[in-house]
């Protein structure tokens, strides 16, 4: 079996949440919430080790002998800086919170521009690379929800049938939006399940 | 690139590696590197086809030319053996039916995968299998009788061990020029019908029908393979094992027959231990089987001899049996023998065999001089037989099997197969005798039967029958000869390949040619177009977008009729900050990322303006770690700092919100200064979350509303959860707020517009802002109508074109 | 005990005595998996990256253990063990790229089983583990230089996504690589549908390791996974016809 003793421990950690959480005895809240509260320091330990992971695979890249990509000295510098102004400064600094509102909200704004414009040559694109109904369906639907949702129909709102007609589209994506949940959820039970009974074990021991 | 692979060893090797560190050769060999379906990695097909150059120096290399093309439409369906290969998990009966007869067609490369496995790729026997053709090699056999001169001309390539698959087409068989040769030295034999051993008679008359008869049951491409795998194994492959695989397939043909036998321990008959009874006895049974039949003699004798020849066995030098050596003018040699073996073709093609072979204990003992006449083997057997010496390099080029009908990278397939024998040839060399050869071997060589000093040997009392020496004894006994040694078969240099072959053949590669072809047009002219409407697109948005933000153009409507949830969040507004008496503080959960930071701080401003004006305290906790940073900078900034209480990131995702929702003080003991925060004034009623007077979530992602939603709502009691979401954000929320669980929302732009218009602030919504929101969602409309009309109109005009075509 | 609580264990029980039962009783249910093109395509661009030396790149998403949505990333890294395990022949081994630490430590731990599995343990590069980004930007940011330097021809994004996901694959487009997209996420899928070559709807992103043949629990999983589907669906529809009937 592989790495019997991981697996043990994450059956028996699995189980004793689900059970303390859909039956709360005095003997299992808490030792769920003990088990709750290691999971945040070890996300957070694992985002730091993750952080230095990353760091390494661009100090490998900036000193490649072959493909060496310059541009992640600028990863390094930019990180190196940041780090060392959180740590003189403090991150409830005024200055040190610019790095937020002055590099990484302007910058992820316009990345989410990009996107705007991304999306959009992909839609009108979809029939040169998708054929067939759900192509079809899905351009008449970006199309409709669109213009609902610009409030381009609000001046026909007033008239009753037009209202209903409305209501009725807008209640489509809700039903269908459902309809995906159940679904996801469905799958997420599998999923979880397959990690209780040891069957599916992303860690390799 | 983080890591260099080997070529030759697979190890990883740092980026600014040379050498690989694993084997210590030269990284940069590799033909893989390059770019991502770039024509030349892309054109495999090339290296298919380039039958005619001399192979790869590994064999890794040599593996991966012969393999089949992953990616065809039929591609072989790999998931299959992924399945068998997991020894934990068989396979899944649901997918068995299909999957069993699609494994056929794993590629050599999955193949491969396999091995480090532990599993070892089987071949199974399908009903697909018996309609396929014979084994290349036999029809080569009969096509190279046509071709013959023109097989003398062309050699193939050795193997590193010597192997020469292609001599044996070419040379003629030593033994047969040794037939006219008359030695001084004969070993005492039994006469030549008796030394036939059963094996031998079924394997010269297996091949000898094999080429003359096109409707023999067709062996599969799989069965090809084995055959060719065992001639590979035999010289290596211990007896037992060689044993076992022969009986345990039974129904295999007479070359499994022959392969067993070749199996043999060489150190049995180095010792000249006689063979064991019962194997005496399935040999006569086999030999009186074939008994039955008539031989074609025309194809009888070389084939035995070829395979007397053991892997290892060093022959005397080719100078003691050619007038010249063979390095030297290795064709010329190979044309002279051919002249000289056919006076006694003719002669043995008259007397069939007769008598039966004698039991094994009486053979002969083994001979060193018997390799020499190994010299001579037919094609398909030559693949075996270490080449004797070297073949110069120019001629090995040149690929005998090249047919012109034929794409060529079919015809590559008959020299991959035998190229992917292991050549054990060189360690046999040291590790055997030259004299470990059975008796019944060197009974078979003509040139024994006719020495002078076999003559009136007491084994020889045979009376001549015919011919004007008819009634003598102990004359040569020609005819008895004859009959074992025949033509020796001539292989084609031709595929026998039928019609349907040959179409699917010719089909497969237009398909392939048709792929590569397609790939680098699309390549080329896929580049430009796509930036150049990316950018237009952006443009156009863009200038559309400023036009009607700075035009003055009033395009938008103010919204009249109101959503339920716009409603019930203004209601729900409207009664906190008219409760000025009360200053229940008021929990801001920020879920936003800075990419949407500009929508969402835009609805929430006006909200968060009017709670901070009632004079309600606020609490900001964040679930992603730039949260709390562009709260406190976009909306909190003009707040006083003591109504202000920044809880700062809660790491941890939906374990940190139902901590928040059960425990807040214990989840989020401290604010972003680090000072302890819930001893502050205004915030020390705070014990569970419902004592808060409201709780609005900002929020940009599906998942994560959901995920507040669903933690806090169980736990909030008569406290409102009130939402600012994106537009991207608001359909996944409206199923809890039609049951309850969010008591409103404010969504989008439309959603600001009717807080605007419930609130009577006509200042809430900058003037041209609405309208541009609207004017670029206009425009990708249109461009989308337009563009997808374009597209299908453009499919029906270039579907009636492919159909006349 | 509450309600909902018995019928989250009832749930619980019966789901996991189904997967159980069908894991080890296989001919219970005579289903097969009904065809899906993009698996098809997959397949073929497996080969065609081990053939031509690329390399694939999984692409695992930013929902890590703690998050809730987590499940679309367990399927992710069994993705990614099963094609490394596949795809080891090749010169260039798959990598992984992730939006969060806790995924990105368990992909570089799921390629080391793989390795070890096949005894090829040297092929395991930790880099070929790696944390992109840890907010959702930044790790789409980090993750688009993979698309065009790191001679990947296959691109798979598994996992849980935001929208900007699209930028990943319309890279990928534009240097003519196979993008096959798998997400949990609605708004994702929608972006997906778009940009990618090949889409999984839906809770179609659980369905990837029976595709791929994983073994036999995944392919009981998606059983149990329909079995359940119908059962919410007749539950809806009566709770539906009591509803009208004015019963409940």
């Amino acid at each position: 079996m592989r790495a019997p003793v991981s697996t043990a421990i994450a059956i028996a950690t699995g189980l004793l949440v689900l059970l303390a959480t859909l039956l709360p005895l005095p003997v299992l809240v808490p030792i769920r919430q003990i088990l709750l509260s290691w999971t945040i320091p070890v996300a957070a330990t694992a985002g730091l080790i993750a952080i230095a992971n990353l760091l390494g695979v661009h100090w490998r890249k900036l000193n490649s002998a072959r493909e060496r990509d310059y541009y992640s000295s600028i990863l390094l510098i930019a990180f190196v800086a940041t780090f060392a102004a959180g740590l003189v400064l403090g991150p409830t600094d005024a200055d040190f919170q610019k790095v937020v509102t002055f590099i990484q909200y302007p910058v992820e704004a316009s990345l989410m521009a990009v996107l705007t414009v991304t999306l959009t040559y992909a839609a009108i694109r979809l029939f040169q690379r998708k054929r067939g109904w759900l192509a079809v369906l899905f351009t008449a639907s970006t199309v409709v929800f669109l213009i609902l949702l610009s409030g381009f129909l609000n001046v026909g709102e007033n008239i009753p049938l037009v209202k209903d007609i409305l209501s009725a589209l807008n209640a489509l994506p809700l039903a269908g939006a459902r309809g995906i949940l159940l679904g996801i959820a469905l799958g997420s039970i599998t999923t979880g399940l397959r990690i209780l009974i040891g069957a599916d074990r992303p860690y390799s021991g | 690139m983080s890591e260099l692979i080997c070529p030759h060893c697979g190890a990883s090797n740092p980026l600014d590696a040379i050498e690989c560190k694993k084997c210590h050769r030269f990284l940069f060999e590799s033909s893989s590197a390059g770019a991502p379906f770039s024509p030349k990695e892309d054109d495999w097909l090339n290296s298919l086809r380039e039958d005619t150059e001399p192979l790869p120096e590994s064999g890794e290399e040599n593996t991966a030319a012969s393999e089949p093309p992953p990616f065809t439409e039929d591609v072989p369906d790999w998931l299959a053996r992924i399945r068998q290969r997991t020894p934990e998990e068989p396979g899944e009966p649901v997918e068995q039916p299909s999957q069993q007869g699609e494994e056929e067609e794993l590629p050599e490369w999955l193949r491969d995968v396999e091995i480090p496995s532990g599993k070892t790729g089987q071949t199974t026997s399908t009903a697909d299998e018996e309609e396929l053709p014979l084994p290349d090699w036999l029809s080569l056999i009969d096509e190279e009788k046509q071709t013959e001169g023109e097989a003398l001309t062309t050699t193939s390539e050795p193997t590193e061990t010597g192997f020469d698959r292609q001599t044996g087409d070419e040379e003629l068989p030593a033994w047969l020029r040794e037939i006219g040769i008359p030695h001084e030295e004969t070993p005492s034999q039994p006469s030549a019908e008796e030394e036939i051993p059963a094996w031998l008679v079924e394997s010269t008359t297996g091949e000898g029908e094999q080429p003359g008869a096109p409707a023999e049951p067709p062996l599969s491409q799989t069965e090809e393979t084995d055959w060719l795998k065992s001639f590979a194994a035999f010289e290596t492959q211990p007896a037992s094992e060689e044993e076992e695989s022969s009986a345990a397939a039974p129904e295999e043909d007479w070359l499994k027959t022959f392969e067993a036998f070749e199996s043999q321990p060489e150190p049995l008959f180095s010792e000249s231990q006689p063979p064991q009874p019962e194997d005496e006895s399935d040999w006569l049974k086999a030999f009186e089987d074939f008994r039955s039949e008539t031989l074609p003699e025309a194809e009888t004798e070389e084939e035995p001899e070829a395979v007397q020849q053991p892997a290892g066995e060093e022959s005397p030098p080719l100078e003691s049996l050619f007038s010249e050596p063979l390095e030297e003018d290795w064709l010329q040699s190979l044309q002279s023998l051919q002249e000289e073996v056919s006076l006694p073709e003719s002669e043995e093609e008259s007397q069939p065999i007769s008598e039966e072979a004698e039991p094994l204990q009486e053979l002969p003992p083994l001979t060193e001089d018997i390799f020499p006449v190994t010299e001579g083997a037919s094609s398909a057997f030559i693949f075996e037989t270490p080449a004797q010496e070297s073949v110069p390099e120019e001629e090995l080029d040149v690929s005998p099997f090249i047919s012109e009908e034929l794409p060529e990278w079919f015809d590559e397939q008959v020299f991959e197969s035998a190229e992917e024998q292991p050549s054990p040839a060189g360690e046999a060399e040291t590790g055997l005798e030259p004299a470990e050869l059975p008796g019944w071997l060197e009974a078979m060589r003509p040139i024994e039967a006719v020495a002078p000093g076999r003559i009136g040997s007491d084994d020889d009392q045979r009376i001549e029958t015919s011919g004007p020496l008819s009634g003598f004894q102990g004359v040569l006994p020609a005819e008895a000869l004859v009959t074992q040694y025949s033509k020796p078969a001539i292989y084609s240099a031709r595929l026998q390949v039928s019609e349907k072959q040959r179409t699917y053949a010719n089909l497969l590669e237009t398909i392939l040619q048709q792929e590569k072809q397609g790939q680098t047009t699309s390549a080329a002219r896929s580049a430009a177009p796509q930036i150049l409407g990316r950018l237009l697109v952006g443009v156009a948005i863009a200038v559309i977008v400023l036009f009607a933000l700075f035009g003055g153009i009033r395009i938008a409507a103010p919204p009249t009729l109101f959503a339920q949830e716009n409603v019930n969040f203004f209601t729900q507004i409207q009664s906190l900050t008219s409760a000025a008496g009360q200053n229940t503080p008021v929990l801001l959960a920020v879920d936003f990322e800075p990419a949407l930071a500009g929508e969402i701080s835009k609805i929430a401003s006006p909200v968060i303006g009017d709670l901070l004006q009632a004079g309600k305290p606020l609490a900001v906790v964040s679930s992603n770690p730039t949260g709390a940073a562009l709260a406190e900078d976009l909306l909190l900034s003009s707040a006083p700092p003591e109504q202000i209480l920044n809880l700062g990131y809660l790491p941890g995702g939906v374990t940190s919100m139902a901590a928040l929702a059960n425990q807040p003080a214990v989840a989020a003991p401290r604010d972003r200064s680090g000072a302890f925060a819930w001893d502050r004034s205004g915030f020390q009623t705070i014990q569970q979350i419902s004592d808060f007077s409201a709780v609005i979530l900002l929020t940009d992602n599906t998942d994560t509303s959901r995920l507040w939603i669903e933690q806090l709502s169980p736990v909030l009691e008569n406290t409102p959860l009130l939402i600012i979401a994106s537009s991207q954000a608001a359909p996944m929320i409206q199923p809890y707020l039609q049951s309850g669980q969010a008591g409103g929302m404010l969504a989008g732009l439309p959603g600001l517009a009717a807080y605007q218009q419930l609130s009577g602030k006509p200042d809430i919504l900058p003037a041209g802002y609405l309208d541009a929101f609207q004017a670029g969602l206009m425009l990708i409309v249109v461009l989308i109508l337009v563009f997808s009309l374009y597209y299908l109109v453009m499919q029906f005009i270039r579907k009636p074109e492919t159909k006349g075509k | 005990m509450r309600i909902e609580a018995i019928i989250a264990l009832a749930l619980i029980a019966v789901t996991t005595g189904l997967i159980l039962l069908l894991t080890l009783q296989r001919n219970i249910l005579r289903t097969g998996l009904r065809q899906l093109p993009a698996f098809e395509r997959l397949r073929q661009a497996i080969g065609l990256a081990v053939e031509n030396g690329t390399r694939i790149h999984i692409t695992l998403g930013k929902a890590g253990l703690p998050a809730s949505t987590s499940a679309a990333g367990l399927t992710a890294l069994t993705t990614l063990e099963r094609i490394a395990r596949v795809s080891s022949i090749s010169d260039r081994p798959p990598i992984a790229s992730s939006g969060e630490g806790t995924l990105a430590l368990l992909s570089q731990d799921t390629l080391r089983a793989a390795y070890r599995q096949i005894n090829q343990q040297e092929l395991y590069d930790p880099s070929r583990g790696r944390l992109t980004g840890p907010t959702p930007f930044s790790y789409i940011a980090g993750t688009l230089p993979i698309t065009d330097g790191e001679n990947v021809s296959t691109h798979l994004a598994i996992g849980n996504f935001g929208p900007e996901i699209a930028l990943i694959m319309e890279a990928a487009d534009q240097q003519e690589a196979f993008t096959l997209a798998a997400t949990d996420s609605l708004s994702a899928q929608a972006a997906l549908y778009t940009s990618s070559q090949e889409t999984l709807i839906g809770e179609e992103v659980f369905a990837i390791p029976a595709y791929l043949n994983t073994g036999p629990v995944y392919t009981a999983s998606l059983q149990v996974q329909d079995i359940l589907r119908w059962g919410v669906v007749i539950v809806l529809l009566v709770g539906s016809v009591l509803k009208l009937l004015g019963v409940v």
